[in-house]
């Protein structure tokens, strides 16, 4: 499931940047608005679904993730796509030893780890966005 | 060649657009003019295929409502009133979107420097990298009219004529980006493409447009040449202020002074 999903992406990518000038125009250049919605949103909560089963709920990762990436490498989502997955995982893998070593030989549960580290993060892109803070 | 017959668009139970017949052939600017409100960009929407409608339209002689949308986007390209965006893109990459398609009509191989070359006909020349969210609007407006000319570079492809489609090109432009525009509408049209166009400058209509479409409460009050249209008594009922239409000395021109409201 989540390989499918994986292998959707590039073809995605194009028409979601298209979709940032809005549905009429992204319909003008061609695109297939509604097919891409459905395709988009199905693969993702499928790709999500099978995650989950598999590691239960961990917070905090796809909602900091591609807005951090957004601000370093832009919105062009052929490259924020897989970005996002490499650096999703990348994160994980750290959270997860952090979780595994920090109390040893008891163990944090992983959503608690990612929590700390992405509720202040996301904290600060949103003050960002809204010109509150600088920095 | 663009047709329209007995067109109407209702949005919600209320008609828009009522009974507009519209005939346009390639190398013309067809100008579409009328008060705020008057069913304009409704019929435009309706031309690009975005609303139902009733009644027929085809465009080189293809049905408009059996069209796909890719066949749709290799015959047309559409400049909307205005577009925002929430991410940072750059110049670059808004300009690229135009290429989607993928039948520009230039020369094999050209496609990746044509961004670069419609901007500078819109007189964006080195923007490419900079964000389009911190630009004017003026600016922003060039970006996506650079765009659309990237979508149909060439004007006939395949021997069919191609269509560009504005939607106010340039009401938030200076008056040198202005003719920058109009001129750029009339070359695309001398090379045997076609411009549909919505105007609210009735003296760059008269400048530029070979045929005005006059629109009021949603119907067709008037059409042909700027000399047969623009006259005193149809543009004052139309758009319900006072002005006087002359004729410029140099040809037959006519220009439109408004006077007062009444």
């Amino acid at each position: 499931m989540i390989v499918l999903a994986l292998a959707a992406m590039p073809f995605l990518a194009r028409g979601l940047n298209a979709l940032a000038l809005g549905e009429a125009t992204a319909g003008h250049l061609g695109i297939p608005v509604q097919r891409l919605k459905y395709t988009a949103i199905i693969g993702a909560s499928a790709a999500v679904g099978a995650s989950v089963a598999v590691s239960g709920g961990i917070g905090f990762v796809g909602i900091v993730v591609p807005h951090l990436l957004r601000l370093a490498i832009g919105p062009d989502n052929r490259y924020l796509l897989p970005a996002s997955a490499l650096l999703g995982a990348c994160l994980l893998l750290l959270a997860d030893a952090v979780a595994r070593t920090i109390v040893a030989p008891a163990e944090l549960p992983i959503g608690i780890v990612t929590a700390i580290a992405g509720a202040p993060s996301f904290l600060w892109i949103l003050l960002r966005k809204r010109g509150v803070l600088d920095l | 060649m663009i047709e329209a017959r007995d067109v109407s668009v209702a949005i919600g139970g209320k008609r828009i657009v009522a009974n507009v017949d519209f005939d346009m052939r390639p190398g013309e600017i067809a100008a579409i003019v009328g008060p705020n409100g008057s069913g304009k960009t409704t019929f435009l929407r309706a031309l690009s295929g975005d609303l139902a409608y009733s009644g027929a339209v085809t465009i080189n002689g293809r049905d408009l409502s059996a069209m796909k949308l890719v066949e749709a986007a290799m015959l047309r390209a559409v400049l909307p009133q205005a577009t925002t965006l929430s991410f940072p893109f750059t110049v670059r990459e808004i300009v690229r979107l135009g290429l989607l398609v993928g039948r520009s009509g230039a020369l094999p191989g050209e496609d990746e420097r044509l961004p670069e070359r419609a901007l500078a006909r819109v007189d964006l020349d080195g923007f490419a990298g900079r964000f389009y969210q911190e630009l004017s609007g003026g600016e922003q407006q060039r970006v996506q009219l650079a765009r659309v000319l990237c979508q149909v570079w060439a004007p006939v492809l395949d021997g069919k004529p191609r269509y560009l489609f504005f939607d106010e090109p340039v009401s938030s432009l200076d008056i040198k980006h202005q003719l920058i525009i109009m001129n750029i509408a009339r070359d695309f049209a001398r090379r045997g493409g076609g411009v549909v166009a919505i105007l609210h400058d009735l003296n760059l209509t008269a400048m530029y447009s070979d045929r005005i479409f006059v629109m009021h409460r949603g119907r067709l009050a008037a059409t042909g040449s700027p000399q047969d249209v623009l006259s005193d008594d149809l543009i004052e009922k139309v758009f319900d202020c006072r002005l006087r239409v002359g004729v410029l000395p140099a040809g037959d021109m006519p220009f439109v002074l408004p006077q007062s409201v009444y």
